[in-house]
């Protein structure tokens, strides 16, 4: 295992308070979880979000999400590209860590999931993921109010897998991420942080799956699944409606168009059919001699 | 794609008047309209030939294609088609040639294309065959004064009627839209009008969708004749 980049207390202290001014404007103010709502986030930030799973090749990690910037006329569009082929949960970090990026530099900024964990902004940009998702300060609050220390050294394994579970139905963050989390703060000591790294929290017949499973069936399974979803967001979806509505695109473009995300016009109340009368009428055309009618 | 019968289009008004004039087509103009999702079979390239491709060479003496268009006839049968009107003398197919432009021209072609490609698919640094076509074309035609693009396909059309609003800087260019070309077929006796009304319902008639937006095959010549005649 090799240990991330060390950030110093400078850039923490930078990212923390980055993250604590961007949650408060999003409205997350206190101990609200941004979870399910950094879709929404993106809506609400203009930035289109498009869905599609591709699968890693052999050794080589697929990416997780990518920010990209386009610019016609004078507008400028930002897109976040996510792989849906990866585990829910992991979705949500990259689309924070994505945010990050968004809101540091420009240009375009593909990330991977691991082998650019070296790398300084990549480190930021997960650091700045954990603190917004769920702010240090909440996290040493949670601890201290559940087990009446600031410390969880003392504290066994089964007892902290079952805090990190809830921790993760919670605040919807990856395991991994929390147990790196936990370490960075300083609360586990090195054995434990090795001891919870090793195992493999994806299986869900293994003794954190069921924990995971016994607290909130629901979330905890779909945090662990890769959702492989094909899409954009309803607004962008609604682009694509009015273009065809306002004839900037034809029938068969918005029909391509959205079958890119694997929807079609019948959802929206757009009957692209022909009659059978018709279909009929042209069978007869394509085989028969073409007779005038003058 | 939607038949405008709001207006009277002064580009056909003006074909009806002269149809020795230069039209510059665009690909879809000489390819197969292939709607075969919704119907068994599309046109194949004889009937196309025989409804479509004959009658316009027939009633237009002076149809020009830009030369990247030519790359896109993929099929041999379009490519042979299209050469044989090429080779015939007179040549009845002009090729438009970026290699004819003169360096001030060649300026301004350049201009007028990095105004038109962000608003398409086409990217000159990937040089990629998307649109392609249709922005070489209307780069050419904009800067040798050729009024008349004949097209069907919705973006090509909406770059020049929203010329002004999207600055494309195809202001004096004009677009003559497939159905105009099938009424002036019709009304001048040109190709056989059991097929051009079949073509009509094909490309603008077909779905239930579009029998609700555009008008049948009676009424659209009906509001033609209105119009123009």
């Amino acid at each position: 295992m090799q240990p991330p980049i060390a950030l110093d207390k400078l850039q923490i202290n930078r990212i923390k308070r980055l993250a604590e001014i961007k949650r408060r404007t999003l409205g997350f103010v206190g101990d609200t979880p941004i979870a399910s709502q950094i879709f929404t986030i993106l809506e609400n930030m203009n930035i289109l979000l498009l869905e599609y799973p591709i699968k890693s090749e052999g050794e080589k990690p697929a990416f997780s999400a990518v920010l990209m910037y386009s610019k016609e006329s004078n507008e400028e569009l930002i897109f976040i590209g996510l792989n849906t082929a990866d585990y829910f949960d992991r979705q949500v970090f990259a689309v924070a860590h994505e945010l990050y990026h968004f809101y540091t530099k420009t240009g375009s900024h593909l990330s991977r999931v691991a082998e650019e964990e070296n790398l300084l902004a990549e480190a930021e940009a997960n650091r700045f993921a954990a603190e917004f998702l769920l702010p240090e300060s909440i996290l040493e609050h949670i601890i201290l109010n559940e087990f009446k220390d600031s410390s969880l050294k003392k504290v066994q394994i089964k007892t902290l897998l079952r805090f990190i579970a809830r921790l993760q139905c919670t605040w919807w963050l990856p395991y991994r991420s929390l147990v790196r989390r936990l370490k960075e703060i300083d609360v586990i000591s090195n054995q434990q942080y090795e001891q919870l790294y090793s195992i493999n929290e994806r299986n869900m017949d293994e003794e954190y799956g069921r924990m995971g499973r016994a607290i909130n069936n629901e979330i905890f399974l779909k945090l662990n699944t890769a959702t492989n979803n094909i899409g954009t967001s309803p607004k962008d979806i609604e682009v694509i409606i009015r273009n065809f509505e306002d004839n900037i695109i034809d029938e068969d473009k918005f029909i391509n168009t959205l079958s890119l995300f694997n929807k079609n016009p019948h959802d929206y109340g757009y009957n692209i059919e022909v009659s059978d009368e018709d279909a009929n009428e042209f069978e007869e055309f394509f085989n028969g001699e073409v007779r005038d009618e003058r | 794609m939607n038949v405008d019968l709001t207006s009277p289009n002064p580009a056909l008004i003006s074909i009806l008047r002269h149809p020795d004039q230069t039209i510059t087509l665009d690909a879809n103009f000489l390819i197969p309209p292939d709607r075969s999702k919704y119907t068994k079979r599309g046109f194949d390239f004889p009937l196309f030939q025989q409804v479509w491709l004959d009658p316009i060479f027939q009633a237009f003496p002076n149809l020009a294609i830009h030369e990247t268009v030519y790359d896109e006839l993929v099929m041999p049968s379009e490519q042979a088609y299209i050469q044989t009107i090429i080779n015939d003398r007179p040549s009845r197919l002009i090729i438009h040639k970026d290699s004819r432009l003169t360096p001030e021209e060649q300026v301004i072609r350049n201009s007028i294309e990095a105004k038109i490609y962000p608003l398409t698919r086409y990217d000159p640094l990937l040089n990629n065959k998307d649109d392609r076509g249709e922005v070489k074309t209307l780069a050419y035609i904009a800067v040798k004064g050729l009024p008349y693009f004949a097209a069907h396909d919705s973006n090509a059309i909406q770059l020049i009627e929203k010329a002004e609003e999207w600055s494309t800087g195809l202001d004096n260019i004009q677009a003559i839209k497939m159905y105009e070309i099938i009424f002036y077929l019709c009304k001048t006796n040109t190709g056989n009008k059991k097929a051009l009304r079949m073509l009509y319902k094909y490309q603008y008639y077909l779905t239930q969708h579009e029998q609700k937006i555009n008008p049948e095959w009676g009424q659209f010549v009906k509001a033609m004749e209105t119009l123009y005649l």
